[in-house]
């Protein structure tokens, strides 16, 4: 089959590649207002550019712009992230002015809410319209979609349901692999996915802090509930609060469908506020630590984007950590193997804010460290080289990576989160 | 009403009291009907405008000729060279040897006037911002780190019913803040509203205001130190409480610092600023911390453009001269001897309240300024409730009761019309209620005004005496182009400067408050006996041992 693929996502270019590498000839525009040759995509995933570069040699994968798109494409698919609804809708209006022969298969894999798909479907009515959660993991991006159990897809007529499985065979060859529903219950179950993903840790969050009050570290808890079979361990782990832009615009978009329907629930509600509450868990810990007070002290902090592997700062916890520690006074010197250009682009230059790109050079005369993401790099750092530089040793382990016993030995004061 | 000497002629005051006394005997019986009958111009010649004011006095038992004398004897008790010396440094407050200064609260920044203490005021409103905006920014934090989300200002009297009122009738200015903020006030010393308010809030949380200009008033100290005990049950006792759970509001710094307060959580007001006058001062805190720092320099805004205004404006236009002198007319030549305050807008639900006291413990006195008893009356009874509510209450004592009654009618033109985040999505509706209200207010004004005769025609035929009307009842009306900020502080002002003037025409000191102090004292001599310290009785009058032996659990029956 011919497939056009729009849109810039990790998704999208995961879409392209394994389609791709099955035969299908796809066209992937990932960028709507630039030419084709400055292919640019929003994430990194080594095995997923990878994959991309060798289709591209294969010929069976193009880097295209909208108007070389051929007019006889079987399957379009779009996935944008959720600020780009815009640009959709505006791709959608030049793609109806095109002489396509319709009925086409269009399919939505983009998250923009409850009937998002309908909206497109009221622009182009005579095409085929599925809807194909994205329910990819980072960091984990090809297994995670070739690997699925069951595809969801939101899509109830036969005929249409035949050309999705034909588009999607090599991977899901088989009839109870498709999960087949209308569009609007897929939408919301692709929404209430994330809403338990954000549940659980809110949920070892509170447990954490009461963990934290008791004397008990929840390193063992989690350990232990994540061995019954029931729970298992993906999203248990407590630390300083989940943050990326899908996913908190997941919740928030179900917290308000939620809240809008007139259901007296305030279940999602608080999980994102335990979650706002612990982004700034290691300020409170410091302020506890100072008594409050932090004028004038200065506060090094590795790790600023949300997640390792990417350079998004977006709903990161470093916001929150910036805020708080400012009105304080705190100098802040900060270390990130990649978001520090974000962080400048966002925040300029001041004077409480010292962007490094040596994290012992972050530390040096520091009161205080504070890991906010779990970048490799910081997993075994130099203890007795960051004992000398720091004015004074204390380690806040926002990502709970350190074993406490063996820091403390090292003759730092250490907190994490519970524990 | 004594004798002024002046660098210039003008009438003997004898002459315009005389005169006054004829006009006197004349208005008692005269209608407003007959008034308005015979001047078809009257709206027009009795109403003033200034900013965002218009006030209509056409509803009062007055003609033009009146008016003038009314003028006259504003300026036989020397009230312009009054007004120079408020608006002065002078110890115009001569019992207590101090200036009444809240004007200079209210200058601009920029203002030349008194640079020292422009200075003095700037600096301490700038703390009160900076604490605002870290509040807002929900960066304020109690001892545990944890973000301050509710705040209860403690203090009673000025300290208490200014903020309240205010931050009650701007409610719908309420800014927008990082996480939700929740103000509270706590002002009676039995502990009332704490004992209802503390299980509702988390210590960790709450921040309190520890408002009193003296810092000794034992209504505000025993409810603070109840928030103390509170606070140091769940967090402990220990220093972190008291730097971060308490800001003082005070003229005192050394007793805020003996009672604990940090000294960078220490806001100062001074001396020359009476507590009923206080709510421009760091006071005015809860209300900042509602409307935010750009609100309340529109509220200091308000109040210093009718600082002007009094100032400047010729009296036969000057807002606050006319409401003193219309008051001292309905009061000291029509026996009218209560005033009731009746706001169309449920917003300025405790506007009676607030105006109760300034204006009753401001000209509640009878001795004048020369040490003489006062030969008039003073200050009118005034009360008051929301306009609508209280027409299913006391309005019916106003139509039909034996007592002449002025009234203050006092409404918004516009409302609901701000797109604010709280009343947005039902505001069509809501507006046609402001138009029900406003009806009301109009109808009830004029029936009060013309009685009968604002019924028609065919509607009086065969009407029975109890459904009859008498009218005669005199009213100014005041309508705010909206109510804000901005309006609120005219309003503010405009009544505290009314009490100035009257002050001037009844030759009494409308800054102290010796009425208020001896109750206090005598609380202290009873107290020991109901701690059982001590025994004695016998120096107590009958009654109140017969009502000690009660509260001490001593009777047989």
């Amino acid at each position: 089959m011919k497939v056009a693929i729009f849109g810039n996502t990790l998704y999208a270019g995961v879409m392209s590649a394994l389609l791709s590498e099955t035969g299908h000839l796809v066209y992937w525009c990932s960028q709507l207002d630039t030419k084709a040759d400055d292919q640019q995509y929003s994430f990194h995933d080594e095995n997923v550019s990878h994959l991309l570069e060798k289709q591209l040699t294969t010929g069976f994968l193009r880097y295209s712009d909208l108007a070389s798109i051929p007019l006889d494409i079987d399957v379009y698919l779009f996935s944008f992230n959720q600020t780009q609804e815009q640009q959709v809708f505006q791709l959608l209006h030049s793609l109806k002015q095109r002489p396509i022969i319709h009925p086409k298969l269009m399919i939505n894999a983009s998250t923009f809410g409850l009937r998002g798909t309908e909206k497109f479907q009221q622009i182009l009515s005579d095409d085929d319209w599925v809807y194909l959660p994205d329910t990819m993991q980072e960091g984990n991006a090809l297994q995670s979609l070739t690997q699925a159990k069951q595809l969801i897809v939101g899509c109830t007529r036969s005929e249409v349901q035949v050309k999705v499985k034909e588009l999607l065979r090599p991977f899901f060859p088989l009839e109870q692999q498709y999960l087949f529903m209308p569009i609007l219950d897929a939408e919301f179950t692709k929404l209430s996915i994330s809403g338990m993903l954000a549940t659980r840790i809110s949920y070892i969050n509170d447990l954490a802090v009461v963990a934290e009050k008791l004397g008990i570290d929840i390193a063992s808890v989690r350990q232990g509930m994540s061995a019954d079979s029931r729970i298992g361990s993906a999203y248990l782990a407590p630390g300083a609060g989940f943050g990326g832009e899908n996913f908190s615009h997941d919740i928030l978009t179900l917290a308000n469908t939620v809240a809008n329907t007139g259901v007296k629930s305030q279940l999602l509600a608080q999980v994102w506020d335990i979650n706002e509450q612990q982004k700034e868990i290691l300020f409170r810990k410091l302020w506890n630590y100072y008594h409050g007070a932090l004028q004038a002290k200065s506060v090094a902090i590795w790790g600023a984007s949300f997640k390792e592997n990417t350079s998004s700062i977006q709903h990161s916890p470093i916001h929150q950590m910036l805020a708080a520690l400012w009105a304080q006074g705190v100098t802040v010197h900060l270390h990130d193997p990649q978001a520090l250009d974000e962080i400048e682009m966002m925040y300029g230059q001041r004077s409480d804010l010292v962007l490094h790109h040596d994290q012992y050079e972050a530390v040096h005369n520091v009161h205080g460290l504070c890991v906010l993401t779990a970048w490799k790099q910081y997993w075994s750092p130099d203890f007795k080289q960051l004992n000398q530089l720091m004015q004074h040793p204390l380690i806040l382990d926002g990502r709970n990576i350190y074993d406490p016993h063996y820091v403390k030995a090292q003759g730092f004061a250490y907190m994490g989160v519970g524990r | 009403m004594t004798k002024q000497i002046h660098p210039f002629p003008v009438r003997e005051q004898t002459s315009v009291v005389e005169q006054l006394a004829v006009l006197q005997k004349q208005f008692k019986e005269l209608h407003l009907n007959t008034l308005f009958a015979a001047d078809e111009a009257r709206f027009k010649r009795f109403s003033a405008e200034y900013d965002q004011i218009v006030f209509d006095f056409s509803k009062h038992r007055i003609d033009q000729q009146v008016l003038s004398q009314l003028v006259d004897l504003a300026h036989v008790q020397d009230l312009d060279g009054w007004i120079k010396r408020l608006f002065s440094c002078e110890q115009i407050n001569y019992t207590e040897q101090r200036a009444a200064m809240h004007w200079a609260l209210r200058l601009p920044k920029s203002s030349p006037t008194l640079p020292v203490v422009n200075q003095a005021v700037q600096a301490q409103l700038e703390q009160m911002y900076a604490l605002v905006e870290k509040i807002h920014a929900g960066q304020c934090r109690g001892a545990t780190g944890e973000v301050i989300q509710d705040v209860v200002n403690i203090g009673v009297g000025g300290s208490d019913l200014g903020p309240l009122m205010v931050t009650h009738a701007l409610s719908d200015f309420k800014v927008k803040t990082a996480k939700p903020l929740d103000i509270h006030f706590v002002s009676t010393m039995d502990g009332s509203q704490l004992s209802g308010l503390l299980h509702q809030l988390r210590p960790e949380t709450t921040l309190f205001i520890i408002s009193s200009k003296s810092f000794g008033t034992i209504d505000t100290l025993s409810n603070a130190q109840t928030v103390r005990q509170w606070l140091e049950k769940a967090l402990g006792n220990n220093e972190k409480i008291l730097k971060n759970h308490f800001v003082g509001v005070s003229t005192k710094p050394d007793k805020m610092t003996e009672w604990g307060i940090a000294p960078d959580k220490q806001l100062l007001l001074w001396d020359w600023v009476g507590g009923r006058y206080s709510l421009w001062s760091c006071i005015g805190l809860p209300i900042a911390l509602t409307i935010g720092v750009e609100g309340f320099k529109q509220f200091l805004a308000g109040a210093y453009a009718i600082d002007q205004h009094f100032q400047t404006a010729p009296f036969e236009q000057n807002i606050p001269v006319l409401m003193g002198l219309l008051g001292a007319w309905n009061n000291n030549f029509l026996d009218i001897q209560t005033h009731a305050v009746l706001p169309y807008d449920g917003r300025l639900k405790y506007f009676a309240a607030y105006l109760q006291q300034l204006e009753m413990e401001s000209n509640g006195k009878s001795i004048q300024r020369n040490g003489e008893k006062v030969s008039s009356v003073t200050c009118p009874i005034v009360w008051g409730e929301v306009g609508p509510n209280a027409q299913h209450a006391f309005y019916q004592l106003l139509h039909q009761g034996t007592h002449s009654v002025s009234c203050d009618f006092i409404a918004p033109v516009k409302r609901y019309n701000a797109n604010q985040f709280t009343y947005a999505e039902s505001a069509e509706a809501l507006v046609e209620q402001h138009h029900l209200a406003l009806s009301n207010c109009l109808a009830q004004s004029r029936l009060l005004a013309f009685g009968n005769r604002a019924l028609a025609a065919d509607e009086l035929q065969g009407l029975p005496a109890y459904k009859q009307y008498e009218g005669n009842q005199p009213s100014s009306t005041i309508l705010l182009k909206e109510l804000n900020p901005y309006s609120l502080g005219m309003l503010i002002a405009m009544y505290e400067h009314k009490v100035f003037v009257q002050s001037v025409l009844w030759n009494i000191n409308p800054f102290d408050q010796w009425g208020v102090e001896k109750g206090k004292e005598i609380a202290n001599q009873l107290l020991p006996i109901l701690n059982r310290e001590q025994e004695d009785l016998s120096s107590f009058d009958a009654s109140t041992q017969g009502l000690l032996k009660i509260l001490l659990g001593k009777t047989d029956g």
